[in-house]
């Protein structure tokens, strides 16, 4: 049938093109938009179809687009779609349904991604009003559906958040830490104590946020002048060298600002209240092709401006388009099959390609050394090596210039306040200025000695931080133990009780401010990138309670302050994790993490200590105790030793559904018809005589999935190696400096990398249902069962109701379906824990999944569980909504699983909605009674989103009256009426609780 | 009679694992089949005959059509999606064995002792951390005293707090001495005062009921010893009217009740009627289908109030 219709298409296509074409070479206007800075931006970028019916091509040279009627050997890049009927489809899809078909493997891009961006771009000259009609339309029509959904749903939601603050309980002080908060809950203050951090809030919220190129620009600048590959007298750059100075061009040239009545100098972009970042190296680069629809698109849309348009798109985005981390990846190593599987969404995603994924800085070295200090501890190091290595005196040299890159923005900065200090006509404010430019003149160069210097050095550093890399998560560690020394100091020389009471609330409001400066920015995403992380933050984390490296009571005064500017904030950024060892942290503290979270509906989530450090410390029995207990959830949940360890601890996101899929078919992945994974039987010729028999098939088909995930990311390490080193993160990191080595190259104490598993749940059930199906009941042969799941149950309703109905699931309680979750994790442990990365470390293994398990359940079949082929799974391991009707079951069978087999920490959401019969303090007192027995049973890890769903189903529709519904994604927490509308549906069928 | 002991063991309905409005803390609640009373506003109308019956729950049907053919007598008819003569049933359950979706059900299972508190005792690390543990509910737990009482033991013998909730109609003797050493707590429920009245709408005398709570009203509160609480359900014009609670606030001002509940009514229900295949008494505009008026809960509690007995919202 195929190459019958083949020339038609061809034809189409080539027509289409020679059209499109033909309207830019009539329209001299757009020439311009073909020219760079660095001269015309040529790029030839193929069209064609996987079965071979058609191809051609566009070539942009010298501001003329000429259409080809082939495939050129040297083009750029090359749009690919699995058949011309895809390419039917493509021409008339809107952006939701070309997500949806990109999603689906339907059509892929090969080459250098970012050059089919340009054409994009172009493209989007021609067609931008078209574009937005299209979008309106789609959006017009989610709001249709939305309203049916949100159709007789109870409104009382609308006024939840208010009235869950009225009853604030007062706490008592019973923690040893706890020295000067006499009512540690500090019940008395609301927001309306808080005029600054009100005003700031509001602004937040009304503002759209404005794309920045400011970062993207200096680099370009200072690449275009001094070279990237080589420098301008031809020697190849030093890697680190070039990082070091790129990075301090960037700095010193940076814009410094303070924003208006702001307690903290510095912010992240030139937009002080909402900024976004574009770091082209990492993925800024891939929003090239819709810099001009960004400000009209249905998810996470941003305000643009023509000038920053045009620097991206004629400034940065061509130096960028091949040197960034994927295109360099695929160059170096030839597009291999990781690249391959990580640019068609189905099974595995590499953070690296986003960023370092996730550590802990040593936030403490700044405080308490200075940079001065640590300029030091290289000197001392450099004079007691003198054999060291060319790497190391690079590397060292490249920290040192980065601290000063550091420095330079630091006095930028005290410039600038003292300039406002100056022309300031109040003079409450003038003298804040003024004590603001005190600071600035001391830290973070010299160590801090109150609580004010020691929050501004720690807020510039981590501005720093993540310009230096990528913005996202540099975290910012056990903030309440950073914290509590100055807090300490501070109210020791204070004489009355009215100093010490403003004391304290000047406190809460600096912290508050320093939310909302870490609130101010988000990463700049491309709209499929949208589709899986909408209304996800860089997300810095910041992590309280639990115990000391002495094995202590850890929670503080500051823990406490922390919690109030949580409750009074409700951001979904920070991200808020709080740490709770049964038997050495109150009842007290766990009681008030509960409080805050029942008022902002989800958050912090609560980790408990002794199973993280058992996880630890199972895994790796040479890393000592007190090192252990200094760990810090990073991005999602996952585990990181604050300023010794680098555990890029999402390096790796993998969909355990994908090697279930292509055990059932024989290596072949049903979706995408891709024969990747080895051929370990076929179901139809009854090739698994036993259930073991298709285990193992399943076993060797993760084991290769997972194997070239490794081999992936272990190129990508080489790669960060080469272009993002990070000396400065470096000189943070214990025991970089006298290793004489960056993270990247193994300088760190510790050398871990992360996986995550996604679609436990899913996958332990599908295989208990293979097992009590196929094997122990003989209630269907496998044959027929996989007929079932290729017509998505379709036709075969009686099995897929049994199969629902009879197969106890993870979650319910039943042992069965406990061990097959155990087995699902300890193979998945197993195997992980045997691969080493390309620091000296070992792999982790995790069980979250930030949204990908909205993603991964979009481009996968039906599953032997009865899920039908593209819902979502659950999130991270959180077990089925239907698998019990009693919260209990889900706990405790969560409880049962090995904590060595999740090192790289979990995520389980629970939606629960407390009874309207108890009082605020005893929903309070529940929960934390609840949470208790669950982690006295071995939980590791929960969090509570803690709305109905009513109030979800009305938030669909009427986004207006919530603006900050906070809910928990999977590790992450995003704004409900932000989220993607799969996510949003997810949320909603998870089961409601009671409690 | 039957408020004569059953000396056989009851059927299981169902072992609720977390519930919250039984009693204190999380707790799980043991269903036990049959019940003397007859209440025409049943919350649980499942739980009134002692033998098993057929549940059938629509929304689960599949309509695989399995059942029709399994059933002997020819009970099942397809009918959008499923009509059962409960005339021609006899219980032999085959359909619910060719029920793929499990929307047919036997309610009612067979269970030792053993096996029940096997089914409860994952959960006491819940009921420790929150003050709760197991209720024995119904039906009426009191009409099986035997195995009640065993039930009983072998939960106080793993540590777990024990509540049972009663209608009041047995025997007093046999209750002290087989219930009451091992309950930690008693929800009795006095529903209608008037004699006349009770008989009625709940099918029976209440005068051995008023005895019943009146001694062990009087036995509660010592040290180690049981606490047991008054549980009037509110159901619309049949037992809230003004008449009924003047009578109800006498009779506890009377034996010196400070401390009651109210429960307020609660109209989901009507739906398992129909799943057992029963139709209720109640017209299809009766405010009993109707979740209750919160102003007039809020006059009656003040009322009480006004008395000096305490209400609590059970």
């Amino acid at each position: 049938m195929q190459p019958a219709l083949s020339p038609k298409p061809a034809e189409q296509l080539y027509a289409l093109l020679s059209s499109t074409a033909e309207m830019f070479n009539e329209r001299p206007d757009l020439q311009d938009e073909m020219k760079g800075t660095q001269g015309w931006i040529n790029a030839t970028v193929g069209f064609r179809a996987a079965d071979g019916s058609m191809g051609a091509a566009v070539a942009i040279k010298q501001g003329s687009v000429t259409a080809l009627d082939h495939l050129p050997e040297d083009r750029d890049a090359c749009l690919v779609f699995r058949t011309a009927a895809d390419f039917n489809a493509f021409q008339s899809a809107s952006k939701d349904e070309a997500s949806k078909m990109i999603l689906k493997g339907r059509i892929w891009i090969e080459g250098t991604i970012a050059y089919y961006n340009y054409a994009e771009y172009l493209v989007n000259l021609l067609f931008l009003d078209q574009a937005k009609s299209v979008a309106e339309q789609t959006m017009h029509e989610h709001k249709l559906e939305n309203l049916r959904i949100a159709d007789g749903a109870d409104t009382s939601g609308r006024d939840e958040k208010a009235r869950r603050k009225t009853e604030r309980l007062r706490g008592e002080r019973v923690d040893p830490g706890v020295k000067w908060l006499e009512d540690p809950y500090l019940s008395e203050m609301g927001m309306e104590d808080f005029p600054r951090l009100e005003r700031f809030r509001r602004e937040l919220f009304k503002t759209k946020a404005q794309v920045s190129s400011e970062h993207g620009k200096l680099l370009t600048d200072f690449f275009v002048a001094n070279g990237y590959e080589t420098m301008p007298d031809g020697t190849p750059w030093e890697p680190n060298l070039r990082k070091a100075k790129s990075f301090y061009h960037l700095m010193a040239n940076r814009q410094a600002l303070i924003r208006q009545g702001d307690l903290l100098a510095g912010t992240y972009t030139p937009y002080p209240v909402f900024g976004l970042v574009n770091q082209p190296y990492t993925f800024g680069w891939q929003v090239w092709g819709e810099l001009r629809t960004l400000g009209f698109r249905e998810l996470d849309s941003y305000r643009i401006d023509e000038e920053t348009i045009e620097t991206l798109h004629k400034h940065v985005m061509p130096f960028f388009a091949t040197r960034n981390i994927q295109d360099l990846w695929k160059k170096q190593f030839d597009t291999p099959l990781a690249s391959q599987i990580h640019e068609r969404y189905f099974a595995v995603f590499y953070y690296k390609t986003v960023s370092h994924s996730q550590t802990t800085p040593g936030h403490v070295k700044v405080m308490k050394l200075g940079l001065d200090g640590i300029r030091g501890l290289i000197a001392d190091e450099l004079a007691n090596d003198p054999a060291a290595d060319q790497e190391k005196k690079d590397t060292l040299e490249a920290m040192k210039i980065s601290m000063d890159a550091v420095s330079s923005y630091t006095k930028n900065l005290a410039a600038q306040v003292s300039k406002e200090a100056e022309a300031e006509s109040d003079p409450a404010r003038r003298g804040e200025l003024a004590e603001i430019h005190r600071i600035l003149c001391k830290v973070p160069d010299q160590p801090a000695e109150t609580l004010y210097e020691a929050v501004q050095a720690m807020w510039i550093v981590h501005v720093a931080l993540g310009l230096e890399s990528s913005d996202d998560g540099p975290h910012l560690g056990r903030l309440d133990q950073l914290l509590q020394p100055y807090f300490d100091s501070d109210l020791a020389k204070l004489e009355t009780d009215q100093e010490r009471q403003a004391y304290i609330k000047r406190a809460v409001e600096l912290i508050g401010c320093l939310y909302l400066r870490l609130s101010s920015h988000y990463n700049i995403t491309m709209e499929i990138t949208s589709w899986m992380n909408s209304g996800g933050p860089p997300s810095t984390t910041i992590n309280l309670g639990g115990v000391a490296p002495d094995g202590g009571d850890a929670v503080n005064d500051m823990t406490y302050v922390i919690l109030k500017v949580t409750e009074l904030l409700n951001l979904n950024d920070p991200n808020m994790h709080a740490r709770f060892m049964p038997g050495v942290n109150s009842e007290t503290y766990l009681k008030r993490v509960c409080e805050v979270n029942y008022i902002t509906g989800a958050t912090p989530c609560i980790h408990n200590d002794a199973a993280v450090i058992d996880a630890l410390t199972g895994v790796n029995n040479d890393w000592p105790l007190e090192d252990i207990r200094e760990w810090t959830a990073v991005g999602c949940v996952e585990p990181c030793l604050s300023g010794m360890h680098f555990p890029a601890t999402g390096s790796i996101e993998l969909n355990l559904m994908a090697p279930l899929e292509m055990a059932l078919n024989n290596g072949v992945h049903p979706l995408l018809e891709w024969a990747l994974g080895p051929q370990t039987g076929k179901v139809e010729e009854g090739d698994f005589e036993t259930f073991d028999d298709f285990m193992e098939a399943f076993t060797r088909q993760y084991h290769f999935l997972c194997g070239v995930s490794v081999e992936g990311n272990n190129q990508l390490g080489q790669i960060h190696q080469q272009h993002m080193p990070s000396p400065l993160i470096s000189a943070l990191v214990d025991d970089c400096i006298s290793k004489g080595r960056g993270i990247t190259r193994g300088g760190a104490r510790y050398n871990t990398s992360g996986v995550t598993s996604i679609g436990m749940a899913d996958v332990a059930d599908s295989l208990s249902a293979i097992k009590k199906a196929v094997y122990d009941d003989k209630k269907v042969s496998f044959k027929e069962l996989k007929e079932a799941l290729t017509y998505n149950f379709e036709g075969y309703k009686n099995l897929r109701a049994w199969i629902q109905n009879h197969v106890p699931k993870f979650g319910s309680g039943d042992p069965g379906a406990v061990d097959m979750a155990q087995r699902v994790t300890g193979m998945v442990a197993d195997y992980v824990h045997g691969q080493q990365n390309y620091r000296g470390g070992h792999y982790t293994s995790g069980w979250w999944s930030m949204n990908y398990h909205a993603i991964y359940g979009r481009v996968s079949g039906a599953s032997p569980s009865g899920r039908l082929a593209g819902e979502a799974f659950t999130p991270g391991l959180t077990p089925q909504a239907s698998a019990s009707k009693n919260l209990l079951d889900n706990l405790l069978d969560v409880a049962k699983l090995d904590p060595t087999t999740m090192d790289n920490n979990i995520a389980f959401n629970v939606r629960v909605v407390p009874s309207a019969k108890d009082s605020h303090e005893q929903t309070i007192t529940r929960m934390s009674d609840t949470i208790r027995a669950y982690f006295e049973q071995g939980g590791m890890q929960v969090q509570f989103i803690m709305i109905n769903t009513d109030t979800l189903r009305d938030a669909m529709a009427h986004p207006e009256y919530y603006p900050d519904l906070l809910v928990r994604i999977s590790g992450y927490c995003g704004y409900f009426t932000k989220l993607h509308r799969d996510l949003q549906l997810e949320i909603i069928r998870r089961n409601e609780y009671g409690l | 009679m039957a408020s004569e002991m059953r000396s056989g063991r009851p059927l299981i309905i169902d072992i609720k694992g977390n519930s919250l409005d039984d009693g204190p803390g999380t707790r799980s609640v043991v269903f036990m089949k049959g019940c003397p009373l007859n209440c025409v506003w049943c919350q649980n109308p499942e739980s009134k005959k002692i033998g098993p019956e057929l549940w059938f729950e629509a929304d689960k049907c599949v309509v695989s059509g399995g059942c029709i053919p399994a059933c002997p007598e020819g009970a099942l008819a397809a009918d959008e999606p499923l009509a059962i003569d409960r005339n021609k049933c006899s219980l032999c359950f085959d359909c619910v064995d060719a029920c793929p979706s499990t929307a047919l059900k036997r309610v009612g299972q067979d269970m030792p002792v053993e096996q029940v508190v096997a089914k409860i005792v994952p959960y006491k690390p819940f009921f420790d951390t929150t003050g709760g543990g197991a209720t024995l509910s119904g039906g009426e737990p009191t009409l099986f005293m035997e195995f009640t009482s065993q039930l009983l033991q072998a939960l106080k013998a793993e540590g777990i707090h024990t509540l049972v909730e009663t209608a009041g109609l047995f025997n007093f003797d046999a209750f002290a001495e087989m219930i009451l050493p091992h309950t930690d707590m008693i929800y009795m429920d006095m529903k209608i005062i008037d004699p006349e009245l009770h008989k009625r709408w709940c099918g029976v005398d209440n005068r051995r009921i008023k005895e019943n709570f009146a001694r062990l009203h009087k036995m509660a509160g010592g040290v180690g010893g049981f606490s047991i609480k008054p549980r009037t359900p509110l159901i619309p014009g049949i037992t809230d009217t003004d008449e009924m609670m003047a009578s109800l606030a006498e009779f506890y001002l009377a034996h010196g009740v400070k401390l009651a509940a109210l429960e307020k009514n609660n109209p989901i229900w009507f739906d398992k009627s129909e799943k057992v295949g029963v139709e209720p008494d109640f017209a299809a505009d009766d405010p009993a289908r109707s979740f209750y008026d919160n102003q007039r809960y809020g006059g009656i509690k003040q009322f009480f109030e006004d008395q000096g007995i305490t209400i609590l919202e059970s």
